[in-house]
């Protein structure tokens, strides 16, 4: 267990110092492109240096434009974008997972057809197209569901995590829990158009492990053995082709927050992406290497947590734990 | 010439021309084909194929609806403008520039990203080992932020937008390509080809190439698919193409103050990404599933 | 079946997600700009007005929107001296300015606060002139400057103006939103703290609301005065909100997350005065839209030149086009309600033949292309610059000129326009009072730079003395006549072509009363009621 921690931890340093040197090689590029003050003249590892000991004191620099301090401002957002993600991720692995296993277990069928065209569809949406399109929701249904912003106005919510559905928790002695119901509210419609995308991946992907695993020998035993379609399905397909999505939707991760960054600033959401995008317009392009290295350092930490979990769960991944190579 | 004939029928068909009659059977595949074709014939022909100059302007005719609607004109089959100008005309520009764009991209990408990944599933070593790491580094940066990145230095223009789309995609592919080859390398047939003493190239083209089709067609569409959302993304956000190129990502930007007086001009142009993209899926499905076919 | 489960839990949360009696007493306005500071004296963008005039601060006097009369505000009331040179103000007593959490007053206002706020500006000596003064061209066009010789403090709460000459605006300029009054003590502390920067961003004023928080995202938020002298308002929680998108913000606007919002877009205007919910407030304004002819530029140095391309650009089609019924068509750069428009261009001016002959006959290169200039985006004059410049394009191009555009963002068009590497420029002038010289000035005169307005580079000896006599003449007729001469000018030698007067508008929801809004001192809120309509 030891050793493959290490060696897993080794890996993620030299990726982390690659990013770092990219991270590095953006700065300084800003500075000499966006930057009038003269530069000052020094060697380039001694100055990628002192940019990684900031880094590792936890200071990305600062905002040109209002001095705050661009790592906290970031993460801030980025929890945000988290919890975007984590919403419409919920919202479409309740959709998409038994979909996906009907599709799997019909394979080749009318239900198959109709379940693949709907993922094929959810992935030709152009997000950006419906959240523009959704601006002509409130004259069609009124102030049913807002479709755009934040968090109604009305409340006052102070940062304490970022994550806002937190934050309103710990106003209720003030707001009660509107302020929580507020942001469901306001969180329905982006995660629904980013759950699109998502629903069609976990679709494709449930749809393909189902089907291998309706075809491994296992479970052809286990129809010789007489027992019946349910019990095989929920009793040895289910748990045996579900694991198997989470390494591949990982790898999907930096997909998914493409997406995300884009339905923000779509639908004027607070994130990283509406951040940069702000960032970006107003000239302050620092702000761009600070968030690339707070978006990979997650998902690097992201991917061995996951990776780890799996070798926790999983009976077949847990021989690297042993294995040399 | 009869009795030859007769003897034809059991005659062995390559395997491309197999593939090709199990696709023929498929007939949606095949209507997503045609439509396929007349989408690149629209994107290669856009300037010959239009009624009007997308930028002629006509002050008299402005913000017509499509001509179905009441108020219409056949002159203008899918309206016109908050200046006038042709909707169907600068549809058809803006599919050149997404679709275009977006298959020049497909095709530079997959031969530099083929080659390279070739060549690192082919070699071991250092050299394959930081080719690894660096690929892990960069596909750990969502593309939409390195695309955002590299168009910061670029500056915004269109050109820039395909070029900084394209570096940011190429990760993706070479690792996609990498994993398709690594897995038929460990294969018995492509073995015993090594120990024949098969060239490295001779290796790839005739042992490896012709059983990565499958695999091939699934990253290429998404490959495609990627490069067209992109592409139509950086363009609504002002990073794309510039006014008065009619991108069809950055038309739905600059009419979506008018979504009120004329929701056309904002849903005709997603609605031709969309359909883009459909088709394109439809055809890649249909093309995966006559190449397993062919196979089994 | 999970669809319609989904669907039934959405329709229960939205029934339960709005809660009434908070939504009930917080007013939202949402806005297409953030204010640059939260002091009308150093700031006169629409943004930063409506954001402070009348929601933060008062002033000695007001004007009274119905009778236009000017009414006491902080002064209780004045008398003028025989000679006309002295005004002396009487102060409202116990009136007490805001308390905050960085700020507690220990007194109530009287005249050192008056004298501070109007030294600030008029005291080149003042410890606070030079704060966040930013440029060169600071209280530029300031009409205290020439107007005052003193101020003086008789006692608390008695003030004396003292002029240099009998001049009639006085009143007029203390009603403008440069002359509200802030703390004395407050600048005194923030002083002591090192920080007089903070001043005008976190401001302290004797309005009807307190300034709460600023927040990087564009909100804004404010609390009512509790101690407020006057009427204390019925709207409990005040909130500006930024968002620069027209359609985001009648989105909003239909959807209840906004009660007022302000420049719905030109082209909802038929949609908006459809909805029975919502009253469009629309006043005209003397700020104009203009394009701007670079004088200096070698292509357009020649009179004859500019006068035949202002004669082939259409500007009907583009009030048309771009402001649907959101501007005034206009060919002067007064505006109809000014004492000083001059009654006289009424004939088209739109003539693309007669625009060709001319520039046949003035020479004009037509192998050459012109270089039209223009800010991305939108903003207060210009619903879209880039289909303005679009319009203009084509019409060059009838007559055979050739243009290109370029668009650039703020920083970019400064560098541009300090340069002066452009032929011509699409832009507007804010005008914050009601004086012609106003808007003459900054467009004409040779001391102002292109930052400032005279985007065409127009220096010419007979403007600038026309313009300078104007402010020191006594004989008002004599004024108009200046005036007058300075519009043929104009329109003799064409460094603009006027485009449109814009209104300005603001689409306040049915269920807001008495929300007024002031063309040259921003919106007011003080009075506001909200009702519940359900």
């Amino acid at each position: 267990m030891l050793s493959f921690l290490i060696r897993r931890l080794n890996l993620l340093l030299i990726t982390a110092f690659i990013l770092t040197i990219i991270a590095f090689a953006i700065d300084r590029t800003i500075l000499v492109h966006h930057q009038t003050q003269p530069l000052v003249q020094q060697d380039y590892v001694l100055q990628y240096f002192s940019y990684l000991w900031h880094i590792f004191s936890a200071d990305l620099g600062h905002s040109a434009l209002d001095q705050q301090p661009l790592l906290q401002r970031g993460l801030t957002f980025f929890a945000s974008t988290l919890e975007l993600c984590f919403v419409a991720l919920l919202f479409s692995c309740i959709i998409a997972i038994p979909l996906g296993l009907l599709a799997g277990l019909f394979r080749n069928t009318k239900l198959d057809y109709a379940i693949m065209t709907v993922a094929i569809i959810g992935l030709a949406l152009p997000v950006f197209w419906v959240g523009v399109m959704a601006v002509l929701l409130p004259s069609v249904w009124g102030d049913i569901l807002p479709v755009d912003g934040n968090m109604s106005l009305v409340y006052d919510i102070p940062v304490v995590t970022g994550f806002l559905l937190i934050d309103t928790l710990f106003v209720t002695p003030e707001y009660g829990l509107f302020a929580f119901f507020d942001r469901v509210a306001h969180l329905i419609l982006p995660a629904a158009v980013l759950s699109f995308f998502l629903i069609a991946e976990i679709v494709r992907l449930t749809r393909h492990s189902m089907t291998m695993v309706m075809r491994s020998n296992y479970i052809q035993t286990a129809y010789a053995k007489g027992f019946s379609r349910t019990k095989i399905v929920f009793k040895h397909a289910l748990n045996n082709a579900l694991p198997p999505i989470i390494p591949q939707l990982r790898l999907q991760l930096s997909t998914i927050l493409s997406f995300a960054m884009t339905i923000e600033i779509v639908f004027n959401l607070n994130g990283i992406g509406t951040w940069l995008f702000n960032s970006l317009k107003t000239g302050d392009y620092h702000a761009l290497p600070a968030g690339m290295l707070i978006i990979t350092g997650f998902i690097l930490m992201f991917s061995i947590a996951i990776e780890i979990i799996m070798v926790i769960i999983s009976p077949i991944r847990r021989g690297s734990l042993y294995a040399d190579k | 010439m009869l009795i030859n004939n007769g003897f034809n029928e059991d005659k062995i068909q390559s395997p491309l021309r197999y593939i090709w009659s199990i696709f023929k059977s498929k007939s949606i595949a095949v209507v997503a084909m045609w439509v396929i074709v007349c989408l690149i014939l629209i994107s290669l022909f856009a300037s010959w194929l239009v009624p009007h100059s997308p930028l002629l302007q006509d002050p008299d005719k402005m913000l017509l609806p499509p001509y179905w609607v009441d108020g219409g004109s056949i002159d203008h089959v899918l309206g016109t403008d908050d200046l006038g100008r042709d909707t169907l005309s600068r549809l058809f520009h803006g599919i050149q520039y997404t679709l275009g764009g977006a298959l020049l991209i497909t095709f530079f990408v997959s031969i530099i990203g083929m080659s390279i990944g070739a060549g690192a599933a082919l070699t071991k070593g250092v050299k394959a080992s930081i080719l690894h790491h660096l690929l892990d580094a960069l596909l750990a940066i969502p593309s939409l932020l390195s695309a955002l990145i590299l168009i910061t230095f670029f500056g915004p223009s269109y050109v820039n937008c395909l070029l900084a789309i394209a570096l940011s995609l190429l990760p993706q592919f070479i690792r996609a390509s990498y994993l398709a080859i690594e897995q038929e390398l460990n294969k018995q047939y492509i073995i015993a080809l090594q120990l024949d003493g098969a060239a490295k190239t001779r290796l790839f083209r005739y042992g490896i190439l012709p059983n990565i089709l499958e695999p091939t067609t699934t990253i290429l569409n998404r490959l495609f698919t990627m490069a067209i959302i992109e592409i139509a993304t950086l363009g609504f956000l002002g990073f794309g193409a510039q006014l008065p190129q009619t991108e069809l990502g950055s038309l739905i930007a600059n009419n979506m103050e008018l979504i009120y007086l004329s929701p056309w001009l904002v849903a005709f142009p997603g609605l031709a990404i969309f359909i883009i993209i459909i088709i394109v899926n439809v055809f890649a499905e249909g093309l995966r599933h006559a190449v397993i076919e062919g196979e089994e | 079946m999970r669809l319609i489960c989904l669907l039934s839990l959405i329709v229960s949360l939205s029934g339960c997600y709005q809660n009434k009696t908070l939504t009930q007493n917080t007013l939202i306005y949402c806005t297409d700009s953030q204010p640059t500071s939260f002091n009308p004296q150093i700031s006169d963008d629409i943004a930063s007005l409506d954001a402070t005039t009348h929601q933060l601060f008062n002033r000695l006097v007001k004007v009274d929107p119905n009778t236009n009369e000017f009414v006491p505000d902080l002064a209780e009331s004045w008398e003028q001296s025989d000679d006309k040179l002295r005004y002396r103000f009487t102060l409202r007593e116990h009136v007490s300015f805001h308390q905050t959490d960085y700020f507690t007053p220990t007194r109530y206002f009287n005249a050192d606060d008056v004298l501070f706020s109007f030294n600030r500006m008029f005291d080149h000596q003042h410890p606070y002139h030079m704060i966040n003064n930013k440029t060169v061209n600071y209280f530029y066009n300031h009409p205290f400057t020439d107007l005052l010789s003193s101020i003086n403090k008789i006692d608390e709460h008695t003030v004396e103006f003292v002029l240099s000459k009998p001049d009639v605006t006085l009143l007029a300029n203390l009603a403008a939103h440069y002359a509200v009054i802030h703390s004395a003590e407050y600048a005194q502390q923030l002083l002591a703290e090192g920080h007089p920067e903070r001043i005008d961003f976190k401001p302290i004023g004797t309005g009807p609301f307190v300034f709460k928080s600023f927040d990087n995202n564009g909100t804004i938020r404010y609390q009512k005065n509790k101690q407020y002298w006057h009427s204390i308002s019925n709207i409990e929680n005040l909130i500006f909100f930024t968002n620069p998108s027209a359609t985001k913000r009648y989105t909003k606007l239909l959807s209840g997350e906004c009660d007022a919002i302000s420049y719905p877009a030109a082209s909802q205007l038929e949609t908006i005065s459809e909805n029975k919910q919502i009253s469009l407030n629309s006043k005209s304004t003397a700020n104009i839209s203009l394009l701007a002819f670079n004088t200096k530029a070698e292509k357009l140095g020649d009179p004859r030149v500019r006068q035949a391309l202002a004669k082939a650009i259409d500007t009907e089609t583009i009030l048309r086009a771009v402001y649907f019924q959101s501007a005034m068509q206009t060919d002067t750069l007064l505006s109809k309600q000014s004492w000083a428009l001059k009654p006289r261009f009424n004939e088209q001016l739109f003539n693309p033949e007669q625009a060709k002959k001319e520039l046949n006959a003035a020479q004009f290169n037509f192998n050459q292309s012109l270089q039209i200039l223009l800010p991305d985006g939108a903003n207060v004059f210009n619903p879209n610059f880039h289909k303005t410049a679009e319009l203009i394009q084509a019409n060059l191009l009838a007559i055979g000129v050739k243009s290109t555009i370029i668009s650039l963002n703020d920083n970019a068009l400064q560098s541009h326009l300090n340069s002066g590497d452009y032929d011509a420029y699409l832009t507007g002038i804010n005008v914050h009072i009601n004086d012609p010289d106003s808007i003459f000035r900054p467009l004409l005169s040779c001391h102002s730079t292109p930052e400032t307005g005279n985007t065409s580079y127009w220096c010419d000896t007979m403007t600038q003395d026309l313009l300078d006599d104007s402010l020191t003449e006594g004989n008002f007729a004599q004024r108009i006549k200046n005036y007058y001469q300075i519009q043929d000018i104009v329109y003799q030698q064409r460094p603009y072509l006027p485009i449109a007067h814009v209104l300005r508008l603001d689409a306040i929801s049915k269920s807001i009363l008495n929300v007024e809004v002031n063309p040259l001192t921003g919106i007011n809120f003080q009075n506001a009621i909200k009702q519940d309509l359900n």
